[in-house]
This record gives structure tokens, C-alpha cells and sequence, in this order.
């Protein structure tokens, strides 16, 4: 049988002598062919399906980015957990180790001793620990952090910046419409995948 | 359609567009309408950026672009051209900011220096390169050690100078680039602590009166030092102890680390750089507090260094990594300069 025979298609009323609207007849040739491209998209339009329907299934959890936040504090108070799911965590290789941290230190009442009375954190969530005469190491105690971020605005403005604000997925109900991330005025909340859950501060962002 | 149809549509339609507008009235789009937190959850750093404007000795004369995706350095060469350094090349302008002259780099440069014999050192990550204008060849001098990051490089007549921000040491070289020496180590037994520099600036000039100048941002304070390293002096003192010293903060250093850079000028006073309050002030040549020559609220609050550099006639050139342009201060007439700063900062010896 010869590969470039028409094919008839229909009743042939509409289409005479098999030919499409076009007037050119199709061979089998290029019906295989065109069954062959739908069902490649068909197959693609299936996986991107699937990729979307598992998105919407909960790969996806809610964080801060913390080159957008702007240490506003509403992340203490609009979650809806109490306290709040964010806290600060803390890159040690963004870290100066600055004796006089003013993540840690009020900047006017600085003093070269860490007497709660001169600590810039109001839940004294924040550990000094002396590594040589001018080098400190500064540690979050995440139990008492309330994610106000003023350590946060603190090293930020004079540091590294190696303290910043997460939501911490062992905490975070990882609600449908995150209440902080309807209040942040700077839009630093976002859905990233489930399996790489942090936005994390690197030694190429130290300032 | 009734009259009651539409004033109920109407009123809708009404009311609809007062929500809208109270929503957006709502929304707060900078974060202070307030999270609820008392004041003890909040840190306002706001106050610090204000200044008693009397105290600002100059104005602004002149800003213009320097053309450059990323800037690193400055520096002012012969007849008071501006040189800067940035993405992988050198911009040369004119004093009143017209471009003179640019050229590739293969490298990308880190800060700039100029010899008197308008030769260029410009310092790469780990290394320096020099220019001779007239051959128009770059030579590359040797290599640091991998931590080096060389943030400024300052040239005397026989001595060149570049300060390695990774080891925390300043590099003297002679002037056909080989290394004659490193200081800034601690030295207790002479009780002379080490450059301690928590961030990414330090930086070396050599003043008139024949001693560098090398910023020790860690210990909030300027140093005078031998070209051997020897210290000579120090002046400097922390926003802390100007408050509790002069009753104003801004007399001193803020923030952990600062001045992050410094230019001297033509009569040996001092060009002061800083970040978190990014501001540029000047001292007298002992360090005393003079005033201001940029405050804070000339630079975006994220600013995260300024370089300096001041011209012959006492101009100060400002490069601003966030404007990517130079900035020009002059003096102000002294009919609108008011009286100078009382007070300063502390100018002492090591002892010596």
C-alpha cells in the first residue's frame, strides 16, 4: 500500500476526496504525525497537572525573606500564634563577633558588662559568651525570642546583619492566609518549598 | 428601574468605594502604623540621624554619576581629577564631573590610589595593579594570601600602602611593589592592640605630617602610625562616651564599628566616613570634632559604606554605592557657617 494514498475523512460531503478545508489531502503519514504531537501535549499538559495540583496539596510553606523585612514588629503580634511562629536566628559565619554588639547592646546605654539593664533585647533572649578580648558570640535562646526583631533593626543597622527573623516550621501551623504575611508593609512573606523551608543569610551578604 | 433600585445601588456602590478607600488608607506600606508592641519591643535609631544644624560645615555643590553597575573606591589625582573604581574598570572625571578618561580592568578593582607621578595602584581582592599612564600597561604586584581583601591602598613618595581588610593588616610595599612589611597585629608587650575590624573597611592615608592615618573601626577610633607600623596616636572615641563626655552623640563613633573610612585633608584635617548612621564628618588634625559634612539623611538608610577623598581646595568627594554617583561638598560661606563644634573627641599617645 502506498504511504501517500489519501485517507478519506468524514462522509466525504464536506471534504471531497478526503482533502481538508485547505484543499490538501492527508496522508497517513501526517495523521501519525499529528496524533503523535497531541499526545505529547497531552502528556505535558498532564505533568503540569500534576505539578500544580501537588503544589496546591501543601508543598509549599510560608517565609520571610529576610533583604526584604524592615524589623516592623508585626510578626510579634499578627500570628496567630502566641508567641509568634517568627524568631531570630542568627548566621554565624555572617557574624562579626563585635565586642560591643548593638544587636545585643542598647546603643546608648552600652557598657562593657551584659547586665540586663544595658541588653537590647526586652526578653533577654540573647546569650554573650566571651571568645577572645575583642570577639564575642552572640546565641539566640529561641524559647524566649518573641520575634520583635529590635536585635534584629540593631545589628542590621550597625553589624552584619548576621541576626535575622524566620518563621520556624517547627512552630508555623502554616496557615492558608498567613496573618503576618497579610500585615508586612514590605511584602518579605512568601510561599517557598517545603523541603528547603529557610531563607538564610549568607558570609556574601555581610556589610 | 425605581428610585429605590438605584439610591440601593447607589449606596452600594458608595459604600464599596468608602471601603476601598479605607482600605487603602489602612494599609501600611512602610511599617509604622504600629505592631501593637509597647515601646520596650522597639528600637528607634531615627533620633540619631538628626543633628544640630549648625553643625553642618558644608553643602552639597555637585553630584553626578559615575557611570559604573557596582563602585568600589575613589580618589583624587593631579589637577583634582576624580578617579573611580568599579565593575571591572577605572572612570576619570573632571573636577567639575564631566568624564575625562575610562579603561578596562582585568580585574575588578576594590579601591584606587594615585601617585604623585600619576602612576594608578588600584587594589584588587588580593593584590595590587599599577598603572603607568604613559605606557598604558597594567603590572600586577604579588599576590596576598587567599583571606586578603585589600579595601584601600595609599601611596607616599617611596612607600605604597594597602590595607588588608581579610587579615586585618596593613601591607607597606616600595614603590616598585615589593613587600617590605605588615602591621597591625596586637603587640602587648609595647601594649598596642591589633587593627580590629569586625566589618569589611579599613582603610590608610598618609597625612601631611609625614604618618599614615589607618581607621581601627573595631576600637571606634583613628590611628597615627609610623610607615613602619610604630603607633604614634589615636584619636576617637564611641557615640556612648561623646554623649556622656560632650552631651552629644554625634562627637563620636556609632555603631560597633566605625569610621569605616577617611581622607585627609590638604591641611591634615580628617575626613570621617561612617555606616549605620551613614554620615561623613570632619575633625581637626588631633581629632577634634570640626562638624559635619554630610548627615545622615543625604544618604538612603541602607547605605552600607561611603568612601572619601578631598580635592586640593578642601572639597570633600563622597562615592555612594547606592546612588552609584560621587557626591561634591564645599564649604559653606562663612555668613551661613556657624560657630565650630565645642568639645571633640580625645587625642592621646600610646605612651611612648
Amino acid at each position: 500500500m502506498s504511504e501517500n494514498r489519501p485517507i478519506h475523512c468524514g462522509d466525504g460531503k464536506d471534504d471531497p476526496a478526503g482533502a481538508t478545508p485547505g484543499g490538501k489531502k492527508l496522508t497517513r503519514r501526517e495523521i501519525l504525525s499529528a496524533g503523535l504531537r497531541g499526545a505529547g501535549l497531552l502528556g505535558a499538559a498532564g505533568l503540569a497537572g500534576m505539578a500544580g495540583s501537588s503544589s496546591a496539596a501543601g508543598d509549599v510553606v510560608w517565609q520571610l525573606d529576610p533583604y526584604k523585612c524592615i524589623q516592623c514588629g508585626n510578626c510579634a503580634t499578627y500570628c496567630v500564634l502566641t508567641p509568634s511562629a517568627v524568631r531570630c536566628v542568627h548566621a554565624f559565619d555572617v557574624c562579626a563577633y563585635c565586642k560591643p554588639c548593638f544587636g545585643f547592646f542598647d546603643m546608648v546605654s552600652a557598657k562593657p558588662d551584659a547586665g540586663a539593664e544595658n541588653q537590647l533585647c526586652p526578653v533577654g533572649a540573647i546569650t554573650r559568651t566571651y571568645v577572645t578580648d575583642v570577639y564575642y558570640q552572640y546565641t539566640i535562646d529561641e524559647s524566649l525570642c518573641i520575634g520583635c526583631g529590635k536585635c534584629v533593626k540593631g545589628c542590621a543597622t550597625f553589624g552584619n546583619g548576621s541576626l535575622f527573623l524566620q518563621i520556624r516550621h517547627d512552630l508555623c501551623v502554616n496557615c492558608n492566609h498567613c496573618a503576618i504575611a497579610a500585615a508586612c508593609p514590605t511584602g518579605a512573606f512568601r510561599r517557598v518549598s517545603r523541603k528547603n523551608p529557610y531563607i538564610l543569610k549568607t558570609k556574601d551578604h555581610a556589610t | 428601574m425605581s428610585k429605590f433600585t438605584a439610591a440601593m445601588i447607589i449606596l452600594v456602590v458608595v459604600l464599596a468605594a468608602g471601603g476601598g478607600f479605607y482600605a487603602l488608607y489602612r494599609q501600611d506600606s512602610t511599617g509604622k502604623t504600629g505592631s501593637g508592641l509597647g515601646p520596650q519591643y522597639k528600637t528607634d535609631f531615627d533620633q540619631y540621624r538628626k543633628f544640630d544644624p549648625q553643625l553642618l560645615l558644608f553643602s552639597r555643590a555637585n553630584m553626578f554619576p559615575a557611570g559604573l553597575g557596582n563602585v568600589a573606591g575613589i580618589a583624587v589625582g593631579e589637577e583634582d581629577r576624580i578617579y573611580v573604581a568599579g565593575d571591572r574598570a577605572i572612570r576619570i572625571f573632571t573636577p567639575d564631573g564631566r568624564l575625562f578618561d575610562q579603561f578596562a580592568t582585568q580585574d575588578v578593582p576594590q579601591c584606587i590610589a594615585v601617585g604623585s607621578d600619576a602612576k594608578l595602584y588600584v587594589g584588587m581582592k588580593d593584590h595590587v595593579e599599577v598603572r603607568d599612564p604613559w605606557q598604558g600597561k597594567w603590572l600586577a604586584w604579588g599576590r596576598l594570601d587567599d583571606k586578603a581583601r585589600i579595601t584601600a591602598v595609599a601611596v607616599g613618595r617611596k612607600d605604597v600602602f594597602a590595607a588588608d581588610t581579610g587579615n586585618r593588616l596593613v601591607c607597606r610595599y616600595d614603590i616598585h611593589g615589593k613587600l617590605l612589611g605588615r602591621f597591625g597585629k596586637e603587640d602587648k608587650a609595647a601594649n598596642v592592640p591589633g587593627l580590629t575590624v569586625y566589618s569589611t573597611r579599613l582603610d590608610v592615608a598618609i597625612a601631611p605630617d609625614g604618618l599614615l592615618r589607618v581607621n581601627n573601626p573595631g576600637l571606634l577610633r583613628v590611628e597615627a602610625r609610623g610607615f613602619d607600623g610604630s603607633l604614634e596616636g589615636y584619636w576617637g572615641l564611641s557615640s556612648q562616651d561623646a554623649i556622656k563626655k560632650f552631651g552629644r552623640e554625634i562627637d563620636g563613633f556609632c555603631g560597633c564599628c566605625n569610621p569605616g573610612d577617611i581622607a585627609v585633608m590638604p591641611d591634615g584635617w580628617q575626613v570621617t566616613a561612617e555606616k549605620g548612621l551613614p554620615r561623613v564628618k570632619l575633625y581637626d588634625e588631633t581629632g577634634m570634632f570640626a562638624g559635619v559634612v554630610a548627615g545622615p539623611d543625604e544618604f538612603d538608610v541602607q547605605t552600607p559604606w561611603l568612601d572619601v577623598a578631598a580635592d586640593s581646595k578642601g572639597r570633600v568627594l563622597v562615592l555612594d554605592p547606592v546612588r552609584k554617583a560621587v557626591l561634591v561638598y564645599v564649604r559653606r560661606p562663612p555668613q551661613t557657617q556657624t560657630a565650630p563644634a565645642h568639645g571633640g573627641t580625645t587625642t592621646r599617645t600610646n605612651g611612648k
